[in-house]
């Protein structure tokens, strides 16, 4: 809850970002600087795949999993990527490339952009000081694995089998959960909700790094917020669970692969085999959305499959194989398989859940109160880039929905301990996944609704007034945007939606409050961490002559020792030279409940 | 251009006009969801974020923090119920919401135990060699064994 440990999260995520770039590098290299710039969401997404995927098998291997073990994981995910690098030839970057100026937006993509800039603001205000308490799936199943990580080190069996979540679930995230304890410098489960905005930054700036070249700005930031202000991601945007997660590394992957098929870079197809394989150890599920987007890209392939359906099976096997250590582990272990709680032959004695199932997974993909319109718009947008002569991103984006949806289909039939109604979170979470799919294939397919000619550099706005016309004033509103958010709480305006006040940064000693005229105060003895530590100062100022002595909780993980209930400071003022007389440092503050 | 090509176009500007109708018609929406949430979780307490509220455990996020602040880390307790199916019952949840809240302390059924949770319990139920540390007054205890 403190600068410090925001401050150590953002080194945490820069570290994450320096992986990644490692990885990115040998991936792909960049002869421009400002190429990484643009790419820097996708670097960022990599480096946190690259270090799931390592520091699981790391958990396999039996290296513990401590602050140095991170340090050296990243370290050699950098080193190999150099190295690759230079086996390739990449050749150290310039700066920008020759008569590049710094690219212009629309005034009107600019509104928008603005938008999206908020609400991440706004997001980081409801995460920093978010506690665990009231999401389940956090304290009862991540936390703990992430905390044993952080005291220990280790994911041991006999540790796995107390968690009530599956033994075999995979612990890329909560390594990463470690890490980010490691960086705080403590346990602390409430700043950690401040790496899942990390997150999502990383995911927003991929899919913006991924696509500006591509979409035109029009198209592109409208369309992104709009999912972004969808209910279901509010609901579950500001929770440590892992959906959110997996589903960014799914839908960058999901994208990298569309664009791979269509220009053939390799890079693009290497970067999303990494981050699939983070997806696979990041929930279970990714081994499912891994495999609807291996039969998309099948499909959407089709007509270059003697040249790109070999190497896109190849991708896939290789990121099954970058988990396969895990699932070794565990079976080896005698741990249950993370498969259906029926088994994998019994669902079909449960055939009559596959028609409500089926129900089930449309409904939620295309429930109003769940995503607003936002699917409907996809559908509309496969519609319309099918009209216009393109069918290979339709089919793709089809094929997906549909696999994904035949995938949550046998989740829900062949797990009897699911429910089969929208009003269970699961049908809800599972489904995020194929809506930031679609969030980001939507833009790219109403782009080429409206020209099937990719676009190559930057995309030209489709009308000549001042408005659409791109132009680097129109970054001013965009500033502005981003100033607003902080502005207000420098002001103190507590305008609609804004907060109004100045952050505070709650830490041990937040519960201290300063005496006010007229209240009643306390004469505070001094704070301890533990009752042991308390009771002794307790007993010293009861010798000291400070009878009425207590040790309690301070309502900030501390324990307070003091003595309540004193009308003026100059009472206080009294016990004060009585205290100092016997050694003892108290102050006077207020005592609010007096 | 065609007329499927022009119909396509019209529909992308339909479905961005509805794209920027929902995104800007929403936007304060969200903001507003998150600043709500800000502020509640800037009134919490250090137990309110930390320790879920559990229905039938009235003040049990005082007496797990307590017994945080009066074990070491890497201690071991035990956990036992007063009689009757719905203790068991829930004492075998509570063993769970403990086991996880109170890490890298552990649990133990030995009965040499320093330190004891009691639910559905009244303090006399433990005998004289445990101190009660803290009570819920609802019959949720927090004990240690007398030296």
């Amino acid at each position: 809850m403190t600068l410090r440990a925001i401050g150590g999260l953002l080194v945490y995520n820069l570290f994450i970002l320096g992986a990644g770039a490692g990885v990115l590098w040998g991936v792909r290299g960049w002869r421009w600087w400002t190429d990484f710039v643009r790419l820097v969401g996708v670097a960022y997404l990599l480096g946190l795949s690259a270090l799931m995927i390592l520091m699981t098998s790391e958990i396999v291997l039996g290296i513990p999993i401590g602050a140095m073990t991170m340090v050296l994981s990243g370290a050699a995910l950098v080193a190999l990527g150099v190295v690759v690098g230079r086996l390739r030839g990449f050749t150290t970057p310039g700066l920008r490339p020759p008569g590049w100026r710094f690219p212009g937006i629309s005034l009107f993509a600019a509104l928008f952009l603005g938008g999206i800039v908020v609400y991440l603001e706004s997001l980081f205000r409801a995460d920093r000081l978010s506690g665990v308490a009231l999401e389940w799936d956090s304290w009862a199943f991540w936390m703990p694995k992430a905390k044993e990580l952080y005291a220990s080190g280790r994911l041991e069996p006999e540790f796995l089998v107390l968690v009530q979540q599956l033994p075999s679930y995979p612990p890329g995230l909560a390594t990463i959960q470690a890490g980010a304890f490691h960086a705080m410098g403590s346990a602390d489960t409430v700043t950690l909700h401040v790496q899942y905005w990390f997150f999502a930054i990383g995911f927003a700036a991929a899919v913006i790094g991924l696509l500006a070249q591509r979409v035109r700005q029009a198209i592109l930031f409208p369309l992104l917020l709009a999912f972004l202000v969808a209910p279901s991601l509010l609901q579950w945007i500001t929770t440590v669970y892992a959906d959110l997660p997996l589903g960014y590394l799914v839908a960058v992957a999901a994208l990298l692969v569309i664009l791979w098929i269509e220009e053939k870079e390799p890079w693009q197809l290497a970067a999303a085999t990494v981050l699939l394989s983070g997806a696979m150890v990041t929930k279970r599920e990714g081994l499912l959305f891994a495999a609807c987007l291996l039969l998309a890209g099948l499909a959407a392939s089709f007509a270059d499959r003697r040249q790109l359906w070999r190497r896109l099976v190849a991708a896939v096997l290789i990121a099954f194989v970058l988990v396969l250590p895990w699932r070794i582990w565990f079976t080896a272990h005698g741990l249950p398989g993370d498969g259906p709680d029926t088994g994998y032959g019994a669902a079909f004695s449960h055939l009559d859940r596959v028609w409500p199932a089926l129900e089930l997974s449309v409904a939620t993909l295309f429930e109003q109160e769940l995503w607003h319109f936002a699917p409907v718009l996809a559908a509309v947008a496969v519609v319309l880039a099918l009209l216009a002569g393109e069918w290979r991103i339709p089919l793709y984006a089809g094929t997906f929905v549909i696999a994904a949806t035949v995938a949550s289909t046998w989740v829900f039939w062949s797990n009897l301990g699911l429910p089969l109604t929208q009003v269970d979170w699961a049908s809800r979470r599972y489904a995020g996944t194929t809506v930031l799919v679609l969030a980001v294939l939507t833009p790219l397919l109403l782009q080429r609704a409206w020209s099937t000619e990719p676009a190559s550099g930057p995309a030209e706005s489709p009308g000549p007034d001042a408005l659409f016309r791109p132009s680097r004033v129109a970054w001013v509103v965009v500033l502005l945007a981003a100033l607003s958010h902080p502005g207000s709480m420098l002001v103190g305006y507590a305008g609609s939606g804004l907060p109004g006040a100045r952050p505070s940064f709650p830490g041990a000693a937040g519960c201290v409050a300063a005496p006010v005229a007229g209240a009643n105060v306390r004469l505070v003895v001094g704070y301890a961490d533990s009752y042991p530590e308390a009771t002794a100062m307790r007993e010293r100022a009861r010798a000291a002559g400070l009878g009425a002595a207590e040790a309690s909780q301070d309502g900030c993980g501390r324990l307070r020792v003091y003595v309540d209930d004193l009308p003026t400071t100059a009472a206080a003022q009294a016990l004060v030279a009585e205290a100092q007389a016997a050694g003892l440092r108290p102050t006077v503050e207020l005592d609010p409940d007096g | 251009m065609s007329a499927s090509k022009v119909a396509a176009r019209l529909g992308v500007v339909a479905c961005v006009a509805a794209g920027c109708l929902l995104a800007a018609g929403r936007l304060d929406d969200a903001v507003a969801v998150f600043d709500f949430r800000a502020d509640a979780n800037a009134a919490a307490t250090f137990n309110e974020r930390t320790y879920p509220d559990i229905e039938w455990l009235p003040g049990g996020a005082r007496i797990m923090e307590d017994a945080r602040l009066w074990m070491p880390e890497g201690t071991r307790y035990g956990v036992i119920h007063g009689p009757g199916p719905i203790a068991a019952r829930r004492a075998s949840s509570l063993r769970y919401f403990l086991l996880v809240l109170l890490l890298p302390r552990s649990q133990t059924q030995l009965e040499s135990v320093p330190w004891v949770f009691c639910y559905d319990c009244a303090p006399s139920m433990l005998g004289p060699e445990f101190e009660v540390l803290s009570d819920s007054g609802q019959g949720f205890l927090f004990a240690r064994r007398r030296p």
